[in-house]
């Protein structure tokens, strides 16, 4: 049986804390710019009862990736257990896998010319080591392991998020809990979009 | 004037130092050339050495190791097994060791000349300083010499501090920046307990059914407590949330109370009215361990929830469900910080938190607890060995008993004791009276800090000394500053620093400063030195410093007899009261009731609300709310230079409800200016529903936008602690 | 500025728009030298060797600025190893291959013009492959990763952009061609007549492509933009207020929404490509048409198709970066 290693995101226990972001960041000495993981926050509702969800995202680490497929020098390769990496010494900086990943995981590093991108902390993963950010989680938000393993539990095993691009077209590897107040999967939901234009570059898709 | 200087000058400088260690550095284990930069890019350093430490940054005192790889900083993870943290560290943690090698790092002495500081020796900078001082106190007398200094320098050097102002140079006028965030705690613990001294222990979150979070917005202020209480939470421990903002505990609340700005007296006075009502107080506990009961019950009458509702703006059935949610519960916990103790009910929403724990007898038991928390590493040690308003031991000023034991430990004549400790505001004020003519700032920022910006500036040109003691050259306040003296960050100095829950943890070097540097300890002592004032330090070290501390504390409060730096390090910290060597620290202060008042009695406080100094009117129609974000650290001269943390909130913003947006005309990213009576900012806008319609809400960090300037000029009648969170601004596109 | 340019992938607009022109530039002189081998014709011929001219260096300036765009353009040649599932391999053979042909057709006019028959059957090779690159170029866009391009009128807005360009390109060098012979010959000499002769069969032919060319690009633009603000519309129309996000596949017309936004606030781009890209070359087929079946003046023609193509060339670049800007990351 082959395997697929994953992350799993609990919003309900998300607080936004960002140190996923900031341990993964500075685990691999990233430039301020460069993003492995991303916690994003969407706000619904209103006052007195508005609610802001963070969603922590990295490579989802997709079982048809279309980053490795769009890729021209095959700098990506997806290891057995599911992961997909990304080698910097083999990319030509041409951006292409920015385009074709919906979920903005690849980034661009103009200041090295490369593209660079979560991947999985491969080398503690081998090690039988978690991935950085997941041991850096102050809430037990995040956790790491066989996708199968995070579908055991119903409300774990959701494949939508709010805001999260169509997971039919790569089929990611990741898997959400919703918060229990709020949005509920199978409800419509209402988020707040990201901000349109220059904005963006700046502050990136940020609430601030 | 981090935020003056440009912000991609730091990113590039950044950038190069981390590409240079890069290069130097290990991959992690592996095959090599297969890591994931492949070369191309900086990659992860693995540091050669792991030093003991505590993390400098807020209250909490997480267990820290520094990183260094060849003599540099390159990282710092939590302490495995430390009972704060365990390991884990928010991102401000996380990025600590960047504050280390920040670029304006003061690596000389610097003095005004011609109106510019110059680089100077230490000799040169410190024999201007103490020369002036001299001529000042033949002139003018101790009184016209004032220091204002902090919560984040260690013990040791809190203690050292104090004895050199009010031994040495014999001046009442020493106040710290913990005026500004824990005087309302101090004053609160002291008139229902009889001393200070943070009751509870972080273990109680563990242990409580029922969590009560006021006034803090933990989530991101103290994340990794926050981190607890949603582990809690999700084992089943139910949440309250009192907080006129939404916020990431009101989220995860069972009950969420989003009252009126300023009205928790008369929430927690409710709550209190509903506890007594349904008879879920403790009768025993309060007949043995307190008085004022009665008056308290006669008082509370008129509190209904009805009542209560119609001023806090929360519906009655909430506050009734809150109280009764509390009150049922077995084991439950309050805990605040800012939104109660920056008012000026502060003190009295404090002793409102204690009656409201003591009429049901919970305190001093696990999971019970009336816990306010800290904002600053070292604020409980300066608080506990006399480094702003009060004698070492929690012994008070007004004291003349205290005084005498003092004088007595220390040697010197009782008579020559300061028996008043002004406030920092009433400093200011007496500097723009003229009376007070020098003022030594120890790493802080009153410019950016202290209310009322435009006052504050005003008094520190009108000084005819100002000295600023400062890791970072480029401290807002340094602007006006005749003498710099660069200091050491918390990475290089050995010494105390004491948590919320009163945890004394080690701090040892990992690194040495930068240039000519020294630490604030070695600076006093040279200062002593000078002054004359040398036989009055006969220690050289910190940990002789810290065994005259333990003479000085022993048999009170806060004894820490048992303690020793290793015994600290070995038990990865201990809780004071710390009798002998034996000890392992005391979680849990009065368990057995007996209290530290002159009766062992615990005192209920019949209180009604003081008026806000400032509501919103039609010329100045918004309630302005100040604050932190989980990037930043109060006046940014620590986060706004590491670039990683910079990047996520770059730049001064307000929260404005959609609502008014939309009445203003103004939408994500547009720039308003928000006007008080006082003055006047500019910042981005950022259109959320977390805050209420009419309230807007700007975070303390950015000095392109100093909230401060905008602040009022009132003081809690107790505590002498500013009332940052409530005032009147409008607001108009930019 | 430099900002923006380097957001709306400046690299990217000449590279694609400039290889599209010399597609089209080709399609035009392999078809005219089909036709000289049926009806051999030496002036006809010389304008068609000279036209030859201009696919290698305009060709070579847009591969020059296809390599600014990498991280690493040392080394691009890396990028033809994955063929067999990325379009972006795929669009650089095809280039290469494109260019290789080009070159070989260019050398064969001037260098072996009695090998008439390899040099039609490598121009007509040539006008295969490139259309075969305009397809990989487009291909390269239909991805679910930015559902602002994901759709069939990327492919049409190339296609019109090699159908307009190309044959304006050559036009005006004809144009070009002939003013030069006419003003370096003495009054008398058969020569600038003959040409004459010819530049305003050219000239007819050229007005009817530019047309049809004008009407692909105009179907290309109005599919695009209806994608674009049909997508929008429907991400509003989802109950809630406006601008609101979604889940799963609904995120995909909030994409479309952002892309709308884009184009919103960039609206003088979108009336520059509309008036210049599809416009210009409309109005100057037509005139074309008009004015050499009526015996206008080849010198009025000449002016107006050399403004038309400067025009045309600026609306095809305002409208290429208004297609990367509206390309935005999305999530």
């Amino acid at each position: 049986m082959s395997t697929q290693l994953g992350f799993h995101v609990d919003m309900e226990k998300c607080i936004g804390c960002k140190a996923c972001e900031a341990a993964c960041k500075d685990f691999y000495r990233l430039p301020p710019e460069i993003r492995w993981r991303r916690v994003r926050s969407f706000e619904m509702g209103e006052f007195p009862t508005a609610l802001r969800v963070h969603l922590t995202l990295a490579c989802n680490h997709c079982e048809d990736p279309a980053c490795m497929k769009g890729c021209p020098v095959e700098a990506y390769t997806k290891r057995a257990d599911g992961l997909v990496i990304h080698d910097p010494a083999a990319c030509i900086g041409c951006q292409y896998c920015t385009w074709t990943c919906p979920y903005g995981v690849p980034q661009f590093d103009p200041e090295h010319g490369v593209v660079s991108k979560c991947n999985g902390c491969y080398q503690l993963v081998d090690q039988g080591q978690l991935p950085r950010c997941v041991q850096s989680c102050l809430t037990g938000a995040l956790s790491f392991g066989e996708r199968a393993a995070h579908e055991a539990d119903k409300r774990q095993a959701v494949k939508e998020a709010p805001g999260f691009p169509d997971p039919s077209v790569t089929r990611p590897a990741t898997r959400f809990a919703w918060p229990r107040k709020g949005p509920q999967p199978e409800r419509q939901v209402r988020v707040a979009p990201p901000p349109a234009g220059a904005e963006r570059a700046a502050d990136a898709g940020e609430v601030r | 004037m981090t935020g003056g200087m440009n912000r991609r000058a730091f990113l590039k400088l950044s950038v190069a130092a981390t590409a240079a260690a890069g290069a130097a550095g290990a991959v992690i284990a592996g095959e090599p050339g297969s890591y994931v930069s492949g070369g191309a890019a900086p990659a992860h350093v693995e540091p050669d050495t792991w030093t003991y430490s505590t993390c400098g940054f807020c209250g909490t005192g997480c267990g820290i190791e520094i990183g260094t790889k060849d003599g540099r900083p390159v990282a710092i993870r939590g302490t495995k097994g430390y009972p704060v943290n365990d390991g884990l560290l928010c991102a401000k943690g996380i990025y600590q060791w960047k504050t280390i090698t920040a670029p304006d790092r003061g690596k000389h002495p610097l003095i005004r000349k011609d109106g510019k500081l110059v680089r100077a020796s230490w000799d040169e900078a410190l024999t201007a300083m103490t020369d002036k001082l001299k001529q000042l106190l033949a002139d003018h007398g101790p009184e016209s010499i004032a220091c204002y200094n902090t919560g984040q320098l260690c013990m040791e050097e809190f203690y050292t501090l104090g004895k050199l102002m009010r031994a040495g140079f014999r001046t009442p006028n020493l106040d710290g920046n913990t005026r500004t965030c824990m005087a309302s705690a101090v004053v609160g613990h002291t008139r229902s307990f009889g001393t200070d001294g943070a009751i509870g222990a972080y273990a109680d979150i563990e242990a409580a059914e029922v969590i009560l979070i006021s006034g803090s917005n933990m989530a991101e202020c103290h994340p990794i407590l926050f981190g607890r209480v949603v582990k809690a939470v999700e084992k089943g421990a139910k949440l309250i949330c009192v907080d006129p903002r939404l916020t990431q505990v009101s989220r995860l609340a069972t009950i969420n109370l989003a009252i009126r700005p300023g009205t928790d007296v008369v929430l927690l006075n409710a709550m209190a009215h509903v506890i007594i009502r349904e008879g879920l107080i403790d009768r025993a506990y309060i007949d043995a361990h307190t008085t004022g009961y009665e008056a308290l019950e006669q008082h509370l009458r008129k509190y209904t929830p009805e009542y209560a509702a119609g001023i806090c703006g929360v519906p009655a059935g909430d506050i009734e469900a809150a109280a009764l949610l509390y009150g049922r519960a077995e084991r439950s916990l309050s805990m605040w910080v800012m939104g109660i103790n920056q008012s000026v009910n502060g003190t009295i929403a404090n002793n409102c938190f204690h009656n409201l724990n003591l009429i049901q007898g919970k305190i001093g038991k696990p999971g019970c607890a009336s816990f306010s928390i800290t904002g600053q590493p070292a604020a409980m040690a300066s608080r506990e060995v006399g480094g702003s308003s009060t004698y070492p031991g929690y012994r008070a000023i007004g004291n003349p008993e205290h005084r005498a034991e003092i004088a007595a430990l220390w040697g010197v004549d009782p008579a020559t004791l300061p028996d008043k400790s002004p406030a920092i505001t009433e400093i200011i004020d007496a500097i723009l009276e003229g009376k007070i003519k020098a003022l030594w700032v120890i790493c802080t920022n009153p410019i950016m800090s202290l209310p009322d910006q435009n006052r504050v500036r005003e008094a520190l040109q009108k000084l005819e000394l100002l000295v600023v003691q400062d890791a970072y050259e480029t401290v807002d306040t340094a602007e006006y500053a005749h003498i710099f003296l660069p200091a050491s960050l918390w990475a290089e100095k050995s010494g105390i620093m004491v948590n919320s829950e009163r945890r004394l943890n080690l701090l040892k070097p990992a690194v040495a400063p930068p240039g000519e540097a020294r630490t604030d300890f070695e600076i006093f002592l040279d200062v002593a030195d000078r002054m004359g004032f040398g036989h009055l330090f006969p220690y050289r070290t910190t940990e002789e410093c810290f065994e005259e501390i333990k003479r000085v504390t022993r048999g009170r409060p806060n004894d820490y007899s048992g303690a020793t730096y290793a015994r600290i390090e070995a038990n990865k910290g201990l809780q004071w009261p710390i009798p002998d060597e034996n000890s392992t620290g005391t979680p849990r202060l009065y368990a057995d009731g007996r209290f530290n008042t002159p009766d062992g009695r615990a005192v209920l406080w019949a209180v009604d609300p003081i008026e806000l100094p400032e509501l919103p009117d039609e010329e100045y129609p918004f309630n302005l709310n100040s604050g932190r974000v989980q990037e930043h650290y109060h006046t940014g001269t620590k986060t706004r230079k590491v670039p990683e943390l910079n990047h996520l909130v770059p730049t001064a913003y307000v929260e404005l409800n959609p609502r008014d947006a939309e009445a203003l005309g103004v939408q994500y990213g547009d720039r308003v200016r928000i006007e008080s009576r006082r003055g006047e900012i500019e910042a981005k806008v950022v259109v959320t529903s977390q805050v209420a319609p009419g309230s807007c809400f700007v975070p303390m960090h950015f000095n392109e936008g100093p909230v401060n300037r905008l602040t009022v000029w009132a003081v809690d009648p107790f505590s002498k602690e500013p009332n940052y969170k409530q005032q009147a601004v409008r607001l108009r596109r930019a | 500025m430099a900002e923006w340019l380097h957001e709306a992938q400046y690299s990217l607009v000449v590279f694609t728009v400039l290889i599209q022109v010399t597609v089209g530039a080709l399609w035009v002189l392999a078809a005219a030298d089909l036709q000289l081998a049926q009806a051999p014709d030496a002036v006809r011929a010389r304008f068609t060797r000279l036209g030859s001219a201009l696919l290698v260096p305009v060709a070579a300036v847009g591969l020059l600025f296809s390599t600014t765009h990498l991280g690493r353009p040392l080394l691009a040649i890396r990028a033809l190893r994955h063929w067999e599932s990325s379009w972006m391999s795929r669009e650089i053979w095809a280039t290469g291959l494109f260019f290789g042909l080009i070159a070989l057709y260019t050398v064969l006019w001037w260098w072996r013009p009695e090998a008439g028959k390899a040099r039609r059957s490598i121009g007509a090779l040539g006008a295969v492959v490139g259309a075969a690159t305009i397809v990989t170029q487009a291909m390269i866009y239909l991805i679910p990763g930015r559902p602002m391009w994901n759709h069939w009128s990327t492919v049409v807005l190339f296609f019109g952009t090699a159908l307009t360009l190309g044959p304006l390109a050559v036009a005006a060098l004809h144009g070009a061609v002939w003013s030069g012979l006419r003003s370096r010959t003495r009054a008398g000499d058969a020569g600038p007549a003959e040409a004459g002769a010819v530049l305003r069969t050219s000239y007819r032919h050229v007005g009817p492509a530019l047309l049809a060319g004008s009407v692909v690009y105009g179907i290309g633009l109005l599919a695009r933009l209806s994608h674009l603000f049909g997508g929008a519309a429907a991400a509003l129309a989802t109950p809630g207020a406006a601008g609101k996000a979604a889940v799963g596949g609904e995120t995909v017309k909030t994409a479309l929404l952002l892309g709308q936004q884009v184009v919103a606030m960039n609206s003088p781009l979108l009336w520059l490509e509309i008036s210049l890209a599809v416009g210009v070359p409309a109005l100057l087929g037509v005139a074309l048409w008009t004015l050499s079946g009526q015996g206008g003046s080849l010198r009025s023609c000449g002016q107006l198709v050399a403004a038309g193509l400067g025009l045309a060339l600026l609306g095809n670049l305002a409208g290429r970066a208004l297609f990367y800007l509206s390309g935005q990351p999305w999530f």
